[in-house]
């Protein structure tokens, strides 16, 4: 056990080696795309927006100073935030439903949740098109069932914006809830109910504050994801239903004011980086990047 | 880009024949920025000996391994095997065999194919690959299993499987990193056997990491025990138990009644005597002075309850203050006065009547079974 | 009496959702009987069944040229993503780097960020880079943003066992890129294939970044449609729509039957 270092030893090798060491070059290659085709547009846009057309925050106060961009911004806040509270009282029922499914009946509920989180916004939108037209399908039913005798003005005005963006945004919400729901354990309903509560009670004071985490990650997903929804807008909303991202679109498009478009869209990504930082934090609770995954 | 790796040494080793290399680990050490994991080392482990390193978690012994197989980089000293330091070496070119807690079988090779595995890499003909399995599969009592895949195994098959696996390319030295911590009990103890008989065919040297000390000193040589990042003592397992150098070393292994010395009341060419906690004097066959700060040891199983034992020079009265009935013993605790608690472990025969809580006892035990050990801490 | 109340109110809960999930699901397939009408404008039902809008389509030059678009920027940004993102997951969950939260989330971002930023950040870059409108530029914006749904699988699956296997790998004598190729690509090229599948979904139904990239020349089919969506809507448009809509179904069907095989292995592990 005592040092006795009889053999001769071999001159100590230079450079100690580690395995993780390797693994940490393979970040080399992405972090250049990463940088060159994301940060550095992103930092871009950051300066555009207060040196051009001079030095200082004047496109921010212009964009505060005139009605109809704080109008803008006012309705698209509203919007996202509606849209995200409907989405949840939507979503929390079927996130439930299929929490307790096993098997293929499970798999199948999940495919038809992420069809559609899969499918294009602009053919989605379309079908919403297709169904609120004046002579769409929603309407012709609707009149040849004698239901009404006016066909209902269902397009370009906020009802279809909000019935678009819940319909596309549902997935969001839907899978968060689902993996904090399947993250409790039964025995712990079990317990509740050994301890006399019922159902109710049982609902909302145990089973409700443990999918707070899966509620306030989807929560805090689709408001994200609202925030910054341009097709849907554009398609089936009028005038009045502009968002910040249309908004964005017009003034590079139709209006060539590229140092306001970039003033709003700083907004925009200043609101979604520190929404998505809380997301973050909450998802780590949740202990898994399940969101997305298949 | 293929590193080169050593010659096959001992390849046509037969069975049971040359053994494998000794290690020599010096001033090994390793700091993560202020903290240190491992103090420096000096360990010499034998050729073809079976090693075994406990501690607690948190010990070192981890680090101790995971620096030996490469997978964490040395902050200095070396491990020098055959006269080449190993450290700067990556894992790949050690030619090191390691066995892992969760065995590690790649689940999309049959057994066969992982068996090979080592083999293939060292870019050996396929005729030899396919004989070297063969014969390590019988060795291990798997041969007909090649086919199949790790998953459709028991964990005793899988264990076998990873010591085959290990080995089939004669490494210099065998690491095993708590291998039989995921069997139960019963299988446990069938496996330790499976795999001294496994070092005694093949001849490696074993460098054999665990938290269980029964474990150790079932299978080792020697064991190395290890606390705080530092290796405390290394010695037979018969000497770590009855001799141990530190109160730490005691309690890691097996049951210890550990009393502080407070003075040193008188010595002569038999012993000395001691004042321990709560003003008892001991009296141990010990003549050496303690150093500074030492302890008393007595095993609980040395204790007799009733005074039956005439020559015990250490007599107490107590109270039992707990029985514990367990397999083939009975543990008692007895209060002495100054609520000065002992531990006393008795066979248990047929018929014999246990004390109750309560009941007046004399403990004793002979001066000769009262060991010095440092207080560590 | 209790008892049945809750079962009812339960049995109502489910009703609800199993609503819901026909709001989920059925709007998008309103379009599939639309595309196989007679008719030159959309009424339902058809009031008649034809093929004449997909014989149409398939006589459409511009239809044509903007599925091969499609084609030639959605297969290889899914590949460049699948490599950058598989290199980004083994780097993220097997190296041991400073600041791996922070880099995690970066990588992420792209897919978290409105798109309509990436897409007004991305421009003047490609401008000034003179990549404006040529398939590299639409190229590269869709490998940031799918970047993530690969680094999302591949971090999964190599989650999903433990790191023993690749050091046991270099133990058995693997030198780092045989430990990768005979070991880790066989446990995560699942979670690869199921992330390139994603990845070019992404890609074939983009359309903001296609909005801003691309021009007449370059533009993909989901592009196209919008254009044709501000002017008029027609079976035709509906007609082109289901072939979206079916090629994407096909990848996700792919994806779900090799994210079940990968189930059924233990061990391997998957998305």
């Amino acid at each position: 056990m005592a040092a006795n270092a009889t053999t001769e030893r071999p001159p100590a090798s230079p450079k100690p080696w580690t395995p993780a060491r390797g693994y940490a070059l393979l970040l080399i290659a992405p972090a250049i795309v990463l940088a060159l085709f994301f940060l550095w547009p992103l930092a871009q846009v950051v300066i555009r927006s207060v040196t051009e057309p001079a030095v200082g925050f004047e496109n921010y106060v212009r964009i505060f100073a005139t009605s109809t961009y704080v109008r803008v911004i006012a309705y698209t806040m509203m919007l996202a935030g509606t849209v995200a509270l409907v989405t949840l009282l939507l979503a929390y029922p079927v996130a439930w439903m299929v929490s307790a499914m096993h098997g293929s009946i499970l798999y199948l509920c999940l495919a038809l949740i992420l069809i559609p989180f899969w499918t294009s916004v602009v053919i989605r939108t379309f079908a919403w098109m297709v169904l609120f037209q004046r002579r769409g399908v929603l309407n012709s039913f609707l009149l040849s069932s004698g239901l009404i005798d006016q066909p209902l003005r269902l397009m370009h005005n906020s009802i279809g914006v909000h019935i678009g963006m819940v319909h596309i945004l549902l997935p969001f919400m839907i899978l968060p809830l689902l993996s904090s729901m399947r993250g409790i354990e039964p025995t712990i309903m079990r317990a509740a109910s050994v301890l006399g509560a019922n159902p109710l009670r049982q609902f909302i004071h145990v089973y409700v504050p443990l999918t707070m985490p899966g509620v306030s990650a989807g929560l805090l997903l689709v408001f994200i994801s609202a925030l910054g929804f341009f097709i849907t807008p554009a398609l089936l909303g009028g005038p009045a239903n502009m968002t910040i991202a249309v908004l964005i679109e017009q003034q590079t498009s139709r209006l060539l004011d590229w140092p306001m478009a970039s003033a709003l869209a700083t907004l925009l990504l200043a609101a979604t980086v520190l929404l998505y930082v809380l997301y973050d934090r909450i998802s780590r609770h949740l202990g898994a990047a399940g969101v997305f995954g298949g | 880009m293929k590193q080169a790796l050593p010659e096959l040494q001992r390849a046509s080793t037969p069975l049971g024949g040359a053994l494998g290399a000794a290690v020599q680990f010096v001033d090994l050490e390793k700091r993560y920025g202020t903290v240190t994991a491992l103090l420096p080392t000096n360990l010499d482990v034998r050729s073809g000996e079976f090693f075994a390193i406990i501690g607690p978690s948190g010990s070192g012994k981890s680090t101790l391994l995971g620096v030996t197989a490469g997978f964490i980089s040395a902050s200095g000293g070396q491990i020098i095997v055959d006269g080449r330091d190993l450290v700067g070496e990556p894992p790949y070119t050690r030619n090191i065999g390691m066995v892992f807690q969760n065995y590690s079988l790649f689940p999309h090779m049959s057994v066969a194919e992982n068996i090979a595995f080592p083999l293939k890499m060292r870019r050996l003909p396929a005729a030899q690959v396919t004989a070297k399995v063969t014969r390590m599969l019988e060795i291990v009592r798997l041969a007909g299993f090649g086919d199949r895949r790790p998953q459709q195994l028991s964990g005793g098959q899988q264990q076998r499987v990873a010591l085959a696996r290990a080995a089939v390319y004669d490494p210099i030295l065998l690491l095993m990193d708590e291998p039989l911590g995921a069997l139960d009990k019963n299988l446990r103890e069938e496996m330790q056997e499976e795999v001294k008989r496994f070092q005694a065919a093949i001849g490696t040297t074993v460098i054999y990491v665990t938290h269980d000390q029964q474990e150790a000193a079932c299978m080792a040589d020697r064991i190395a025990v290890m606390n705080n990042g530092t290796i405390i003592q290394v010695a037979t397992p018969r000497e770590l138990y009855e001799n141990p150098r530190t109160n730490f070393v005691a309690s890691f292994l097996g049951e210890a009644n550990l009393m502080k010395i407070e003075q040193i009341a008188g010595g002569d060419a038999g012993g000395c005597t001691a004042r321990v906690i709560g003003g008892h004097l001991v009296r141990t066959a010990a003549t050496m002075l303690p150093t500074s700060r030492s302890a008393l040891l007595v095993r609980p199983e040395n204790i007799t309850l009733g005074g039956e034992h005439d020559c015990a020079e250490n007599r107490f009265a107590g109270v039992i203050s707990d029985v514990v009935y367990t397999a083939g013993s009975v543990r008692y605790r007895v209060r002495l006065t100054y609520d000065f608690v002992l531990t006393v472990r008795v066979p248990s025969r047929h018929g014999i009547v246990l004390h109750a809580i309560g009941d007046a006892v004399t403990v004793a035990w002979r001066a000769s079974d009262t060991i010095i050990v440092a207080e560590e801490g | 009496m209790a008892a049945t109340s809750w079962t009812i109110a339960a049995l109502f809960i489910r009703f609800f959702a199993a609503l819901v999930l026909i709001y989920v699901v059925l709007p998008t397939f309103v379009i599939v009987p639309l595309s196989f009408s007679s008719e030159s404008f959309l009424s339902f039902p058809p009031p008649g069944w034809s093929l004449r809008w997909y014989e149409q389509l398939a006589a459409q030059q511009d239809y044509i040229i903007a599925l091969t678009n499609s084609l030639k920027i959605g297969f290889p940004s899914a590949a460049l993503a699948t490599v950058l993102g598989t290199m980004a997951a083994l780097a993220l969950v097997r190296g041991r780097l400073p600041g791996r939260d922070l880099m995690t989330i970066t990588i992420i971002a792209p897919l978290i960020l409105p798109p309509i930023v990436l897409a007004i950040a991305l421009f003047p870059i490609m401008v000034r880079l003179g990549l404006i409108g040529t398939y590299p530029a639409i190229l590269f914006g869709h490998v940031v943003v799918s970047m993530p749904l690969v680094f999302i699988t591949v971090a999964a699956a190599l989650k999903s066992y433990s790191p023993s296997f690749e050091l046991a790998a270099m133990t058995l004598g693997a030198n780092p890129w045989e430990s990768f190729w005979h070991v880790t690509f066989p446990m995560i090229r699942l979670g690869m294939l199921v992330g390139f599948i994603f990845a070019f979904t992404f890609s074939f139904d983009e359309i903001i970044l296609a909005l801003f990239l691309t021009n007449s020349a370059t533009r993909t089919l989901p592009r196209l449609l919008w254009e044709q969506l501000n002017l008029y809507m027609s079976p035709l448009v509906a007609a082109a729509t289901v072939v979206i809509l079916g090629v994407t179904m096909l990848m996700l069907l792919l994806a779900a039957i090799l994210a079940r095989r990968n189930d059924a292995r233990p061990a391997e592990g998957g998305p």
